[in-house]
């Protein structure tokens, strides 16, 4: 089981990373979006960067997401689903989701750091709100990838199920970020975590819920 | 039972008796303003008094307070009746602690009326030495000299004045709504434990006819807040909050639409209306809460609380929701007989 | 198939009707009203307004949508 979703993650890597095209445009998405931000905003601080950060984040996600599924019909990962279980496989996507998210996230954390300077001040918090900020997303956009991959149009369609289903991830995210950043003082900042992290238990357990009937094909 | 005719014909009767009692019961009298806004201790002044359905012309025995922080009051000294709507009421205002600074509540009571009460009607200012020569003082308010208001009457309240009356229909549709959607929820949870295409469309009809509640309960909302809080759309959580319920229930909708496959198409689609549910229920009950909102019952508080709905308006609001329910009902399965007949269409065509 | 539509048809006049009866009352409130105006009861108003007109559009719409399928139904049997 493990060596499975180990496999499926592997794989998932070394189609992305095997070309330059995949990482290059995660690249060029980051430097591009920052670029014109610092164009149109010319200074950012607090809220707006925060805010810029996570609806950047979000994007670059569902960039991502949209094509996950889709790609894996494509003939070279066939093999794949012939020999691992439903469940690894999407644990395994999943696994590949989140390591794609963090490293994101990172990146862009670093190149906003560079182009406006870093509001953050609590790096520990920031480090929480970017952990289960990913865990969530990552979660909530793997699930509607799987409900939307039978579907033909399934790029639009991920999209427009996903980016309102998002919105409490990222809200909650944001607060926690902008605590973080010591704009606001908010002494009740561990319920929203606890919150965060449950609304995500729930998502995730939903999700293996309904495997079963989104993987019949 | 879902053919007879007997619950569709309850639900619209109670929406006919719940809109006449609801547009023909009057309001309790009120205070629409007064005026001056502030005095200084110890001076003698006269509020110009602006009543709604009030009687101060036909009333008897008329009496005003102006009632302080501490529960004591100052009784007017003279009375000035101009018409059933106008009054003038003198006070002296007692010399007490100089440099307090607070404000009074103004109570007007006559027996016909009630006792009508207008909270922060005069800011107390500190006085000059020269005032010091008033002679009255602050007494304790007689609470068995204030009258009721009798008869079956809804509250006033300042500021929503006769839209209180939009509970009804706007807090009720809400209500409504969530009934539609739950039971579009159950119903997609019995298809995807039994597999039978039925619940599939049940659920879809009962979503479809929610979304429409909740696109109503957007518009009204939107009407109320013009009339109350000035503005079309506000940046208010519970407002963005649930145009974002919508957006997610209309996206089922483009998903449903979007699969061709029967099949796969109940079994996504119920799927996506469990895990979106989940999503909603933080989006409407919980971040709402933890933020200020124009809307009553926030900061922890339930969405009701006593305060806000008067057992008089309970009486009209209850009925109003079971109506609308039974109306939605009554629309869900008209939607529902129209996807069985589009099923039979595309089974003659094919 | 036209026992259906005869029941969709009773269903339907049956709620017209009571919507006709309906409107002789908001415009008698609309009225008595008149003077109660800075009350803001045209936003009471304007919110049935809202309500009926929309279950009343979308009533229509399931309506068309009924009729045509139920047309075609028949021309095909």
């Amino acid at each position: 089981m493990l060596r499975q979703i180990y496999s499926v993650f592997c794989q998932e890597l070394k189609l992305d990373f095997r070309d330059i095209t995949s990482i290059g445009s995660v690249l060029l998405f980051m430097v591009g979006a920052t670029f014109i931000s610092l164009k149109s905003f010319i200074t950012l601080h607090g809220v707006g960067w925060v805010a810029l950060y996570w609806i950047l984040l979000l994007f670059s996600m569902l960039n991502l997401v949209m094509q996950s599924f889709k790609a894996s019909r494509s003939s070279s990962r066939i093999a794949q689903y012939v020999y691992c279980s439903a469940l690894s496989i999407v644990v395994g996507k999943w696994c590949y989701h989140l390591f794609y998210i963090l490293f994101s996230g990172l990146l862009l954390f670093l190149l906003m750091s560079v182009f406006f300077g870093s509001p953050i001040q609590d790096f520990s918090l920031f480090g929480i709100s970017l952990l289960l900020g990913s865990i969530g997303l990552c979660t909530l956009f793997t699930v509607v990838a799987l409900i939307t991959s039978l579907v033909p149009q399934a790029h639009l369609l991920t999209s427009i199920l996903s980016l309102p289903l998002s919105l409490p991830y990222v809200l909650l995210c944001i607060k926690i970020t902008i605590v973080s950043s010591g704009l606001i003082a908010d002494t009740s900042i561990w319920s929203d975590i606890t919150y965060l992290a449950s609304l995500t238990l729930f998502a995730a357990g939903l999700g293996l819920l309904l495997l079963p009937t989104l993987w019949k094909s | 039972m879902l053919r007879q005719l007997w619950w569709k014909l309850l639900g619209a009767g109670i929406l006919v008796i719940v809109l006449i009692i609801g547009l023909g019961t009057p309001l309790k009298s009120g205070i629409l303003e007064s005026f001056p806004l502030s005095a200084a201790v110890g001076e003698t002044v006269t509020l110009d008094v602006r009543g709604y359905n009030t009687h101060f012309a036909t009333a008897t025995s008329q009496s005003a307070y102006l009632k302080n922080s501490e529960q004591r009051v100052v009784s007017a000294s003279l009375i000035e009746v101009k018409s059933e709507q106008d009054a003038a009421f003198t006070f002296n205002l007692p010399t007490g602690d100089l440099a307090s600074r607070e404000s009074l509540t103004l109570i007007v009571n006559n027996e016909k009326d009630g006792s009508i009460i207008l909270p922060s009607a005069l800011l107390l200012k500190e006085g000059s030495p020269s005032n010091q020569s008033s002679t009255a003082r602050w007494e304790p308010l007689m609470v068995n000299e204030l009258h009721r208001s009798e008869g079956y009457r809804f509250p006033y309240r300042n500021i929503l004045h006769e839209t209180i009356r939009n509970t009804f229909f706007h807090v009720a549709i809400w209500f409504a709504m969530f009934i539609l959607f739950i039971t579009g929820l159950v119903n997609s949870i019995l298809y995807l434990v039994r597999r039978n295409l039925v619940y599939d469309k049940i659920a879809s009809a009962f979503t479809e006819v929610g979304i429409v509640y909740g696109m109503v309960g957007l518009a009204t909302g939107s009407m109320w807040a013009k009339f109350t809080w000035g503005a079309w759309w506000t940046d208010d959580i519970k407002l963005n909050m649930s145009a974002i319920a919508i957006l997610i229930y209309l996206a089922y909708l483009i998903l449903r639409r979007s699969i061709h496959d029967i099949d796969s198409k109940a079994r996504l689609s119920a799927a996506y209306n469990v895990f979106s549910f989940l999503i909603l229920i933080p989006l409407i009950f919980i971040i709402p809460r933890m933020t200020d909102s124009l809307h009553p019952g926030n900061g922890g508080n339930p969405a009701l609380g006593g305060e806000d709905l008067d057992n008089t308006l309970r009486l009209v609001f209850y009925p109003s929701i079971i109506g609308l329910t039974l109306l939605g009902v009554w629309l869900s399965s008209l939607s529902y007989r129209l996807s069985i007949l589009k099923d039979r269409w595309i089974l003659n065509h094919k | 198939m036209s026992n259906l539509i005869n029941s969709y048809n009773s269903l339907l006049s049956n709620l017209l009707i009571i919507l006709i009866c309906l409107v002789p009352q908001l415009m008698l409130a609309a009225s008595v009203d008149f003077l109660r105006s800075i009350g803001k009861i045209y936003s009471v108003i304007g919110v049935i307004v809202i309500l009926f007109l929309a279950l009343i559009g979308y009533l229509i719409y399931l309506d068309r949508k009924i009729t045509r399928l139920e047309n075609q139904n028949l021309n095909d049997e």
